[in-house]
């Protein structure tokens, strides 16, 4: 009856983690439909060093003096990302970088695009009512939310929108409407210091309300001139000055090779240590072998879930390591279930005490190394934070597997056969004094166990 | 001294039926250490560290070979040969010696497979790094950059060659970020350490905590020192590496600190002194630290084989960090620990 119950549990389990295995693997065109399944392993979101593209990072300088610095850049942290968002770089990441920096990482950009030259010109706005005159209701950079480059397809012009903020509309409607009263309804726009000729100047009919505004002509001849403009523009808005000190072009075609051979080097090495488990412990290694892979789906299932781990060289690095603890948990098990074993238990008794020992080592273990990827995570840079990340999850899943996982495998092995210690590797010298399980140790099993005893008994009779 | 029970077959035979004391010879055990720790110091305060460009700033071009090698104009060459690989690097070196180039010194290396079906054959691509002139900004390197590639391709010719896809776009690195990020990496680490002992004083006793963090700064040391003496380049993956290390060599100590507590307790050791507890505690759970240390090693191993330049310089320093934490775990920390440890209830138990 044990029997019978134990070998349905494994044909379940083998069942799901073959299903675990496929739904791993892609891309599976689904039969009948346009859509095609991309297996975990394909929808990983890669680090910008396996994945390619561009890193860049500036340092900031205030630009008008009694600017709080660091609210300028975290400001400007925003508006980048916002930026860089509605330039169709959705990918791109943007961070602030120690004390005074800014790091954009764009996935999979090639080259270094034009928008990052421009965010190092900034070119601060100012609207006035009088030709190179500074008073106080000029609009100014902090007044705009956004400027882009747009195209007027009445007029056939290309130019750029400027979006202001609720103060800033407010300005600008008691701007045009001076402006419209005076003799020559104009707004002179000026870039950088106000003097001479203005870069650009709008003419007012009317007071204008709706709190955003076009401006063509003049030197915004083009398309890519509007850009160009708009971008620094807006970069003119962020008070801080941006100042280029890295500008990397991660090659694409060195990281996927990176992480194909990566991938290679963990199921080489997986299938090693899987050889090692089953030769040193036997069928129990073999159980373990049945736990690591399911570790492995479980890592692979997590890593696409969750949506802010990125996978880095390192991260895979994190992930082979994990791969080793676990390693390491179901040896602690098995070694001690070898000396229990020798010192005279009875397999199923070797097996809960040898469980039981082992608890607290690999708890112990396992929590400093949780410890230090925490700590790494909060501290650590970008590389470092990718580090800690995988290993934190492979350190959670790998006592995962090998407290639970590993532990019920071997709980349902035991009807099938808890007397033969040869499958199991498992050796007494002769002589030794073989002892039964007392009945203390039944009381101090725990819950699970006693809800089901015919497995640790069972086959003994 | 035999006043415990053995185990018996609880370790392999050679372990368990040596005589062999872990704790009692703990000088002998700290000459090869030391040895290798000195060596590293007087390396690091001569010749320094071999800084990669991730420290050193400057630019990284690949040249990827196809299937049949690099294929240029003049000939395909099979840079997996030797002589065929000198002759390009010749070459390129040549496109680097032009009056234009002067002032940047180049490196240029055979790099890992790219392709799948060579796995371990080395020769696939051709990495070549150059250290930028000094005081050159971001444009004017840009500017130099392009005109090295525009070089190469004059070198190689664009007529048959598939400049695009052969040759990657200079990926430029500069060192700024460097410097913080030793630091940064260094104060996340010193604060981890600190938790370290505290989590391990709390679970076992200061005694351990203290032998763990001395274990952990040994583990650090030599697998330095090694990079030191083999000249293994480091870039900032060198920082994980260390970082890596202090998470994974701690988990040796505590399973050996762990069997000594449970020992502890069992009332086997009442009579025994802390030499006789430790070096039994190390013996039993030997096969365990052998059997984890071969399999991780295995591991690691198998990414410093198959895995590119990246890797290799991040993997390596992580399989020295592993062996020393084998090694400091059962030949340093119990003998440190048996000599420190000042037990008090045993004290009591005797008086």
């Amino acid at each position: 009856m044990a029997k019978k119950r134990s070998i349905i549990k494994f044909v379940i389990v083998a069942i799901l983690a073959a299903i675990g295995i496929v739904l791993c693997c892609g891309p599976i065109p689904i039969a009948g439909t346009d859509y095609v399944y991309n297996g975990f392993a394909n929808s990983i979101s890669l680090g910008l060093d396996l994945s390619g593209g561009l890193s860049v990072v500036y340092d900031c300088e205030a630009t008008k003096q009694g600017t709080d610095l660091n609210t300028a850049i975290d400001a400007t942290v925003n508006r980048l990302s916002d930026i860089l968002y509605s330039e169709g770089y959705s990918e791109a990441t943007v961070k602030r970088q120690g004390s005074n920096r800014i790091r954009i990482e764009v996935p999979s950009a090639k080259e270094s695009d034009d928008i990052f030259t421009f965010l190092e010109n900034p070119r601060e706005l100012t609207m006035t009512l009088t030709k190179g005159e500074v008073s106080e209701e000029n609009i100014t950079g902090d007044d705009i939310t956004e400027v882009f480059a747009s195209y007027n397809s009445q007029d056939h012009q290309y130019g750029v929108t400027i979006r202001f903020t609720n103060e800033g509309a407010s300005k600008f409607a008691s701007l045009t409407k001076k402006a419209s009263t005076s003799t020559s309804k104009n707004i002179y726009i000026y870039l950088g210091e106000v003097q001479g000729e203005p870069w650009n100047t709008l003419t007012c009919e009317n007071e204008i309300r709706d709190g955003a505004t076009f401006i063509s002509g003049g030197s915004l001849n083009s398309q890519k001139a509007a850009e160009e403009y708009a971008f620094s523009i807006m970069s003119g808005t962020f008070n801080v000055k941006l100042t280029l000190v890295e500008n990397s072009v991660i090659s694409a075609t060195l990281g996927r090779n990176a992480l194909t051979l990566g991938l290679i080097a963990g199921a080489v090495a997986l299938l090693l240590v899987m050889i090692i488990m089953a030769w040193r412990y036997g069928l129990f290694g073999v159980l373990a072998d049945f736990a690591l892979v399911i570790y492995m789906i479980l890592m692979l299932f997590f890593l696409q879930a969750i949506p802010f781990v990125q996978l880095t060289l390192p991260g895979i690095a994190g992930i082979i390591l994990s791969l080793g603890m676990a390693v390491d948990g179901n040896v602690i098990i098995f070694e001690r279930i070898r000396e229990e074993y020798a010192s005279g238990k009875k397999i199923p008794f070797a097996v809960k005490s040898g469980f039981k020992k082992a608890f607290w080592p690999i708890f112990d273990s396992n929590l400093t190394t949780i410890v230090t990827s925490i700590i790494l995570y909060i501290l650590g840079t970008a590389a470092i934070k990718g580090f800690a990340i995988t290993l934190l999850l492979g350190i959670l899943l790998s006592m995962f597997t090998t407290l639970v996982v590993t532990r019920f495998l071997v709980k349902w092995y035991l009807p099938l056969n808890s007397t033969n210690p040869k499958p199991v590797r498992l050796y007494r010298k002769e002589g030794v004094e073989v002892v039964d399980e007392p009945a203390s140790v039944e009381i101090l099993s725990t819950q699970e166990e006693n809800t089901t005893p015919e497995n640790l008994t069972g086959g003994e009779a | 001294m035999k006043n415990y029970k053995k185990s018996k077959f609880s370790v392999d035979g050679l372990i368990e039926n040596s005589k062999f004391n872990y704790c009692k010879n703990l000088k002998w055990f700290l000459i090869a250490p030391l040895v290798i720790i000195l060596v590293g110091i007087i390396l690091l305060s001569t010749v320094g560290f071999n800084l990669g460009i991730d420290f050193t700033g400057g630019s990284i071009i690949t040249v990827y070979a196809n299937d049949e090698g690099i294929i240029t104009d003049a000939k395909v060459y099979d840079i997996s040969k030797n002589d065929q690989y000198e002759e390009m690097k010749n070459r390129i070196a040549k496109v680097f010696a032009q009056e234009q180039f002067n002032g940047i010194s180049v490196d240029i290396y055979r790099t890992s497979s790219m392709n799948i079906s060579n796995l371990v054959k080395e020769g696939k691509a051709i990495q070549i790094q150059y250290q930028n002139r000094d005081g050159e900004d971001g444009s004017q390197i840009a500017a130099t950059n392009k005109l090295i590639r525009e070089a190469l391709q004059q070198e190689f010719g664009y007529t048959t060659f598939d400049y695009e896809a052969a040759v990657s776009s200079p990926e430029v690195v500069t060192p700024t970020a460097s410097g913080e990020l030793l630091m940064n990496a260094f104060i996340a680490m010193i604060v981890a350490i600190a938790f370290i002992l505290i989590y391990v004083a709390f679970r076992f006793e200061i005694t351990s905590g203290l032998a763990a963090i001395l274990a952990l700064f040994h583990d650090l040391m030599i697998m330095t020192s090694l990079v030191l003496i083999f000249r293994i380049e480091i870039n900032s993956s060198f920082v994980a590496a260390l970082v890596t290390i202090l998470g994974y060599s701690i988990n040796n100590t505590i399973v050996i600190f762990d069997r000594i507590r449970e020992n502890v307790k069992s009332g086997k050791f009442v009579k025994a002194n802390n030499m006789t507890l430790a070096n039994a505690s190390v013996k039993e759970t030997m096969t365990r630290s052998f059997y984890t240390t071969l399999t991780t090693v295995i591991t690691i191993a198998m990414v410093a084989i198959i895995g590119v330049n990246d890797i290799r310089e991040f993997a390596l320093p992580i399989l020295f960090g592993i062996i020393a934490g084998f090694y400091s775990s059962v030949f340093i920390t119990p003998g440190l620990w048996s000599i420190a440890y000042k037990p008090k209830k045993k004290k009591a138990a005797k008086a």
